[in-house]
């Protein structure tokens, strides 16, 4: 697979093992909170009451039979539907920023298939181009690797449509990972991310950036050209560097207050930094 | 603006690089892919104006800085003048330098003479003068004063130097016109006129009164430059001197007019000195630029002609800052009243209606005169026994036989000058007029009676228009027949002479053809008698001789000697002036003339054989205007300022180096090119762009300090001489405490030149007076206060600067001269002075064998004008005497009155004291100069040597 080589599952199993060892202190049974959980039909064995257990998880037929209490378990479900939007529009061809953003895909959807979840992807620029329908199992991993495979940045986004495209198309209650580099009208995004919010999914954003992009990194006058839809501006970059450099800040702080005020788990994913680390960091509970 | 390179001009066009370079980094933009331009496009929209203009300024600036640079390479020189840089620029400057000797020039301030500061600073700036450049030096007050009569090149610095050097101040008057005119005459000619820079420097005080003339024309590639001084100077001076309107021969009285310029007025004393003694004092109230009189009481006239009763001194204000005109020479005789002496035969000449009863009241022995005549009246017989001399005229009335005696003397006294006046009588006989034949302007023929009277007519003489004289009777008179050279002043009626007046000698005869008596005449009745009496005695009086007679000249004037005919004509004349000279002169045709009136003061001339009759004639600057010390409001010329003398000439010269200026600039410019440049270079990484043009600053500091060091590395043009104005000359320097600290004004300048002519030492002709605060004290080893009044107590600074003077290695020469066994000099210098000057030293008796006795001529003893202590006492002080004290009167010895008379008589030895006095003063300023080296042993060879050689 082109995103998720040995190494980047080697780094996600680590990755795995160190989730595990946070997640066994944590309250929570897991990442994907369940509306039935322990209410599962999948049975799983009878064991002997003991203090403690719940009354209603007693096996009454059994104690009618054996006149001992014994209580009757299921297999949880754990099982969810992790679904990501990939961000395949021009900007995120700029730099790194494409390859790092499949590899978050494709990382987190290691992470919900060896979780025993369903990934599922889809891949858009104004429109969504490519979609993988949530399937669990590991070999659902080839697929997603492939849609991203065969898909290549460029053209203009529309993130706020396709986010509405997505809610709609996602009936069911789903993990939601938009990996994008959230260029563009920034105040529709945010408008659009929580109408996926407001719609019970769980959303995650991960912003994709290339370090040029924050601080300008260029050197005297420059003519850039947009990938996205070609125009082109002439500035003196070291005119302008601070001046920009403070505006992105700004609407990066605007987003994560706009995200974390919403509940939406958000984080910035540069080019410069291990994605893997940073991975870590964003999944470790807060 | 001019450029002493004008080649790196073509520098210039680097200004254009800035805007080029600024033009193709907006040409030479990079292309890059950029993910999303919106932000990028609104940061831009917003910030873009701003920068651009920025960058087009920092284009502009940087545009400049390249031009200020290359216009400061070029060596830009701004002239106001367009003499910088004309004519052939490697050929040096030709400079005429004016010193103006005027004695308006003699105006001190802190001790120092404007014609010094002058001369400074004309030596200072020949001394500057470069190996090719010319000069001309000369001196000049309203004429020439330099020995070669007018300005010409000199031959090298030194001869202008010289004639710098040996300028004195004069007693004239100034004239820069005529000066000018001089300078632009040498500057005109063609040779000169190819030389690069052509000057004039004036060095002058500049007031107007030096320049109320008509300018030359002056071309405009000569620069002229004239010296500037601080402030307005105020002066009081004598405006004029000489006898007052009421003044007479019994009552003499000067009239005294005082003036002063400036802003500030001045009360001050006007000081009458007769004889070289001072004879009294008046106020004389000078508010600013007013005109203030005074009239002083004289007292006798000098010894001499009784007729011509004389006055000569000086009257003078107390000293200001312009001395030289604060004294008036003043010199006049007044004609005495006239007097008359009547001879008569008999008393019956007196008896009513004769013809002396007549004279006697007119001429008035009791009531007084009716006429401006007094007159005497005795008889003829004793003519012997009156004193001649008094008398203008003598009246011989009631004329009988005159004795032959008298007749001799009678004749002298009319050919010395003095008037006869014969009145015949009624009883005249004819001898007596045979007798006096020879000496009356007419023959006189027999008497005549005319049986009817006739009347009188003036033909000669004037005013008698409203007299009747035709209703005179004269009934009895002798026909006159005038002689040649006589004229006729009255004629009878019929024609015939009644009043003939001739010459005789250097007086003249008077002759009436009538007798006075009534029954020859009425004319005693008649009011035409009186004017008739003073016509016939005016006509019989010496001329020339009545009024006041005022000898007076101004400086230069000749003194012009006649001697009338039949004036007895002295072989020679000598003529004493102020200074001692003694000339003689040589009467040619009557006349003699001295011209060597160069120094105001009284000028005594003596007729030889006649000792007696000593006329003087006070010489005075001509301060109709030079006195008058307000500045010029445009002088012609650019202002030299004394402390900063060479950087005006150099800018007159040279023009003003503008490279400081520009460079001044250029690191404005470089500031604010940092400023835009680096707006916000502080936490930020410079880009290879900003370090170029960091580069490009740091390059242009470093020019600008570049060209800054070569600014100020400019070769001097003219050097820094810092000359002293008193060079190594030894200067008499005098203490001024209180109002008495000059009790002998001219002293210094006998001692001086005795001094200068006894001695090596060169010596400055003029004293320099000191405040105890001066710094000038520190320039002379010997200080001089003298008096006899007690001075002022010192302050502390005071006393701490004479203190510094005397423990540095001056000597302080204390000069009791009150000649009193005490006197409160005396007892202030014991008592309050010494003291607190040097408490830790005592004043002690000096050994007789100290070596202040033969530092130059060996003595004995002290001696003064006095001889008040037998031993010169003193504060020895680090093996010195550092303070001399000497209560004989030492300077008195010196004091000479005007007249160059000493004014005191020394005493007990007299003359003989008076020369040891001059020594030991020699002495004690040998010993200021040298300390202790005649005590040595180590110039003995030396002399011994010279001696062997015969050096004289």
């Amino acid at each position: 697979m082109k995103y998720l080589d040995p190494v980047a599952v080697a780094r996600l199993r680590n990755l795995e093992l160190r989730m595990r060892r946070v997640l066994s202190h944590s309250p929570s049974a897991g990442r994907h909170s369940s509306a039935s959980r322990g209410l599962s039909h999948d049975f799983a064995q009878h064991r002997a009451y003991a203090p403690g257990d719940e009354l209603r998880a007693i096996d009454w037929k059994v104690y009618a039979r054996q006149d001992r209490f014994y209580v009757k378990e299921f297999n949880e479900e754990r099982m969810a539907a992790a679904h990501l939007l990939t961000d395949a529009s021009g900007s995120m061809g700029f730099g790194a920023k494409w390859d790092l953003a499949c590899r978050l895909s494709m990382a987190l959807s290691y992470l919900a298939a060896a979780g025993g979840d369903a990934a599922g992807l889809t891949v858009f620029d104004t429109e969504p181009r490519a979609s993988v329908p949530a399937r669990s199992g590991l070999g659902q991993l080839e697929a997603l690797d492939a849609a991203l495979a065969r898909s290549q940045p460029g053209g203009e986004t529309r993130l706020a449509g396709v986010l509405e495209k997505a809610a709609v198309s996602l009936k069911r209650r789903s993990v939601i990972a938009l990996v994008s580099d959230l260029l563009g009208d920034g105040p529709g995004i945010v408008a659009a991310v929580k109408a996926l919010k407001a719609r019970r999914h769980d959303v995650m954003v991960l912003q994709v950036l290339d370090p040029r992009e924050r601080t300008l990194d260029f050197e005297g006058p420059v003519t850039f050209e947009s990938l996205e839809d070609r125009s082109t501006l002439a500035v003196d970059a070291d005119a302008v560097r601070e001046a920009y450099a403070a505006e992105f800040e700004r609407s990066l702080r605007l987003y994560e207050a706009a995200f974390h005020g919403a509940g939406i788990a958000y984080a910035v994913f540069s080019t410069d930094v291990p994605w893997d680390l940073a991975l870590l960091r964003f999944l470790t509970p807060r | 603006m001019t450029f002493t390179h004008p080649s790196l001009l073509w520098a210039l066009p680097l200004a254009l690089v800035p805007p080029l370079l600024h033009l193709l980094s907006l040409r030479r933009a990079r292309r890059e892919p950029f993910s999303d331009l919106t932000l990028l496009r609104a940061v831009e929209a917003k910030a873009a104006p701003k920068r651009r203009l920025r960058s087009w300024l920092l284009a502009l600036v940087r545009s400049s800085l390249v031009a200020a640079l290359a216009l400061a390479w070029a060596g830009p020189v701004v002239s106001r003048d367009p003499v910088a840089g004309g004519g052939d620029s490697g050929s040096g400057s030709s400079l005429a330098v004016l010193l103006d000797a005027s004695y308006s020039m003699g105006w001190r301030v802190h001790g120092r003479t404007r014609f010094e500061a002058a001369r400074a600073a004309g030596e200072s700036i020949v001394r500057g003068l470069g190996p090719t450049d010319r000069v001309a030096a000369a001196v000049f007050s309203d004429q020439w004063e330099s020995p070669s009569g007018g300005l010409r090149w000199a031959d090298g610095k030194g001869e202008a130097l010289e004639t710098l050097a040996k300028a004195s101040l004069t007693s004239r008057g100034t004239d820069v016109c005529s000066a000018l005119s001089g300078a632009v005459d040498l500057l005109a000619k063609e040779d000169v006129r190819r030389r690069a820079r052509r000057a004039v420097i004036v060095l002058s005080d500049g007031a107007a009164h030096g320049l109320a003339c008509r300018l030359p024309a002056i071309d405009p590639a000569v620069a002229v430059l004239g010296l500037s001084w601080d402030g307005v100077p105020s002066n009081a001076w004598v405006a004029s001197a000489g006898p007052a309107a009421e003044s007479s021969a019994k009552a003499a009285s000067l009239s005294v007019r005082g003036r002063t310029s400036g802003p500030a007025g001045r009360a001050t004393q006007a000081r009458l000195f007769l004889a070289g003694a001072r004879s009294g004092a008046v106020g004389l109230d000078l508010g600013p630029g007013r005109e203030g009189r005074a009239v002083l009481r004289l007292g006798p006239a000098l010894p001499g002609d009784p007729r011509r009763p004389s006055w000569a001194g000086w009257v003078e204000l107390t000293p200001d800052s312009l001395s030289s005109d604060d004294r008036w020479y003043f010199s006049f005789r007044h004609g005495r009243r006239p007097k008359a002496l009547v001879l008569h035969g008999s008393q019956d000449f007196f008896r009513v209606g004769r013809g002396g009863w007549f004279l006697k009241e007119l001429l008035g022995a009791e009531k007084g005169s009716l006429l401006g005549w007094d007159a005497d009246f005795r008889e003829l017989s004793r003519f012997n026994e009156a004193p001649l001399s008094e008398y203008r005229v003598v009246v011989l009335g009631d004329l009988r036989e005159v004795p032959a005696e008298a007749r001799a003397g009678l004749e002298d006294f009319a050919r010395s000058g003095g008037g006869l006046w014969v009145l015949p009588g009624s009883s005249t006989p004819d001898a007596a007029f045979d007798d006096l034949g020879r000496i009356l302007p007419a023959e006189v023929g027999p008497a005549v009676v005319s049986p009817e009277p006739f009347g009188l007519s003036a033909p000669g003489a004037a005013g008698f228009e409203e007299f009747e004289l035709a209703r005179v009777a004269v009934r009895r008179y002798r026909r006159l027949s005038p002689r040649p050279g006589a004229r006729v002043l009255f004629r009878l009626a019929s024609g015939a002479p009644a009043l003939v007046a001739g010459p005789l000698g250097r007086g003249s005869v008077v002759l009436w053809a009538s007798p006075l008596d009534l029954d020859s005449t009425n004319l005693g009745l008649k009011p035409a008698f009186a004017a008739w009496a003073a016509a016939s005695l005016d006509a019989a009086s010496r001329t020339g001789e009545e009024g006041t007679e005022v000898l007076q000249l101004r400086v230069g004037e000749p003194i012009a000697l006649s001697w009338k005919e039949g004036e007895p004509l002295p072989a020679s004349v000598k003529v004493r002036s102020p200074d001692g000279r003694l000339s003689q002169l040589y009467p040619k045709d009557r006349r003699a003339l001295y011209d060597g009136t160069s120094v105001p003061g009284l000028y005594s001339v003596v007729e030889e054989g006649r000792a007696a009759r000593q006329t003087f004639f006070g010489v005075n600057l001509d301060r109709a205007r030079e006195s008058d010390l307000t500045p010029a409001a445009a002088p012609p010329w650019s202002p030299l300022r004394l402390e900063s003398l060479e950087e005006d000439l150099r800018n007159a010269l040279f023009g003003r180096d503008a490279r400081p200026w520009l460079l001044a600039v250029a690191g404005l410019l470089l500031a604010l090119e940092m400023l835009l440049a680096f707006p916000r270079l502080l936490g930020t990484r410079p880009s290879p762009a900003r370090a170029s043009f960091r580069t490009l600053s740091g390059l242009s500091a470093l020019l600008v300090l570049s060209c800054g060091s070569e600014a100020w590395a400019a070769p001097e043009v003219v050097s820094s001489t810092g000359s002293a104005a008193y060079g190594d000359r030894f200067v008499w320097s005098q203490l001024k405490l209180g109002p008495d600290w000059d009790p002998y004004p001219q002293a210094h300048a006998e001692v001086l030149e005795l001094f200068g002519r006894v001695t090596s030492v060169i010596v400055w002709p003029e004293r320099r007076v000191l405040s105890p605060e001066d710094e000038l004290l520190f320039e002379s080893p010997l200080l001089i206060l003298a008096g006899a009044g007690a001075p002022p107590a010192l302050t502390e600074r005071q006393l701490r600067s004479l203190r510094s003077f005397v423990s540095g290695g001056g000597m302080l020469w204390l000069e009791d001269v009150s000649g009193a066994g005490s006197s409160p000099f005396d007892r202030w210098v014991r008592a309050a002075f010494l003291p607190s000057l040097l408490p830790e030293a005592e004043l002690a008796s000096l050994p007789s064998d100290h070596v202040l006795y033969k530092t130059f001529f060996f003595l004995r003893a002290p001696a003064g004008r006095a001889s008040v202590r037998p031993s010169l006492e003193g504060v020895v002080w680090g093996g010195r005497v550092a303070v001399l004290y000497s209560r004989n009167d030492i300077l008195g010895a010196w004091a000479k009155d005007g007249l160059g008379r000493h004014l005191f008589s020394c005493a007990p030895g007299g003359e003989a004291q008076r020369h040891n006095t001059r020594k030991l003063t020699l002495n004690i300023l040998m010993y200021s100069l040298t300390g202790s080296y005649k005590a040595d042993a180590v110039h003995q060879p030396y002399l011994l040597e010279k001696m062997r050689l015969g050096v004289p």
